[in-house]
């Protein structure tokens, strides 16, 4: 059963109540929550995805109530719980829907080490996926947007996992987040596209979020081969021109943008050589998006694996 | 007084066309090398060196003409002193 089974009274009365136990990827997320802004998000932003059994397993345990201190009655605020524990600070109650879209992010990126995590967009298309690695404000995930609206599959658009054990990526499709300009330019570019409510004034600015295509989340068991690293860069009035990146730097640059690349020991360094091994790395700057999707469509895997030189213990 | 790679390390590393990525265990770094340094160390994996010792087998590995030469000398010495603070070899 997929939450657009539950009509909007059913679905907020059930997050209110016994909580909705919400399958996003290979994870199980148990969500309560009594803010009417947050039942809207997922009422319109995960109608698609699976509920899973109630009281089953959950890997994570996440509620988003009101405090309920004196400020509830002048500026009230919104309070992410995890496992009945405050992870951050309370936001304005205005941003409780994104506060729960980052919440998530940090559930997953701070829990799940069978997995290279690197902070990144992923999009696959003919059984090879792109990873796009780059710091906020590069225009990561505004490409994401168009390309998942231009044919490519949605895996994420903020963390790439890497499954440790044969480097395949695990797709973890969620409502693309994007921010300032970023929400017109896409809204523009896809006029179908759905969108949360725009939120202003939040540590990011002005933030919005755009749901995942249905396909994706449909096909979001499908483990999938990567095939290229691009490094993204938005850049006003820029030709499109993709670059190539020798394979040591991009080494490096994916750890940078790696969440828990330190923490994995030699197995972050197996994991990481089999991913740049597997890939053709390219720096990508560009300011069209059009321009972006027709460069990205003409993409070819690599005919066989680089031969690389790869020893253990000197 | 020699050089050696700094005991009870374990280096993993790959390598593409001229750069190398070593992963030091010891230290949990991961460090991007060009060709001379990651010589330096295929070289001490091998046997401990004197720094001339090792001059001169570098300047095998990498076909260096003049291995009296003061500038490749002094370029080496100044390498050893980079990958002893990184923690990859050590004096014994």
């Amino acid at each position: 059963m997929n939450v657009s089974a539950l009509t909007p009274s059913e679905l907020k009365l059930r997050l209110k109540t016994a909580g909705i136990y919400l399958q996003t990827g290979s994870f199980t997320t148990h969500l309560k929550t009594t803010i009417p802004s947050v039942a809207e998000g997922i009422g319109l932003l995960y109608a698609d995805y699976p509920l899973v059994e109630q009281d089953c397993f959950a890997d994570f345990h996440i509620s988003l109530t009101r405090p309920r201190n004196l400020r509830r009655w002048f500026k009230p605020q919104a309070l992410f719980l995890f496992d009945g524990n405050t992870i951050f600070k309370p936001l304005p109650l205005d941003q409780a829907f994104p506060m729960l879209e980052w919440g998530l992010n940090w559930c997953v990126s701070t829990h799940v080490n069978h997995c290279l995590m690197i902070h990144a967009a992923v999009v696959e298309k003919g059984g090879f996926a792109a990873i796009m690695p780059a710091p906020p404000g590069s225009g990561k995930s505004t490409l994401c947007a168009a390309l998942v609206n231009r044919g490519w599959r949605l895996l994420s658009d903020e963390l790439a996992l890497i499954r440790v054990s044969d480097g395949k990526l695990i797709p973890l499709p969620r409502p693309v987040s994007l921010k300032n300009e970023s929400i017109e330019i896409i809204r523009r570019y896809e006029p179908n596209a759905i969108f949360s409510r725009k939120v202003a004034d939040t540590i990011k600015g002005t933030v919005a979020h755009m749901k995942a295509p249905a396909d994706s989340i449909a096909r979001a068991a499908e483990a999938v081969q990567l095939a290229w690293v691009i490094f993204p860069k938005y850049q006003a009035g820029a030709t499109a021109c993709l670059e190539t990146l020798p394979q040591s730097r991009a080494f490096m640059r994916v750890a940078d943008n790696s969440f828990n690349y330190s923490l994995l020991g030699l197995q972050g360094f197996k994991a990481m050589t089999n991913l740049i091994d597997a890939s053709l790395c390219y720096d990508f700057t560009y300011s069209k998006l059009d321009d972006a999707i027709e460069i990205f469509g003409a993409l070819k895997p690599q005919a066989s694996h680089n031969n690389h030189t790869y020893a253990n213990e000197l | 007084m020699e050089w050696r790679l700094t005991s009870s390390q374990a280096i993993s590393y790959c390598s593409w066309d001229d750069e190398w990525v070593f992963y030091n265990n010891l230290s949990g770094d991961t460090h991007l090398l060009g060709s001379v340094a990651a010589q330096v160390l295929l070289e001490l994996r091998q046997s401990s060196l004197n720094a001339l010792l090792l001059t001169e087998a570098l300047a095998r590995r990498l076909q260096a003409e003049n291995v009296t030469d003061k500038e490749f000398s002094f370029q080496i010495d100044h390498l050893l002193n980079e990958l002893n603070t990184l923690g990859l070899i050590e004096f014994s």
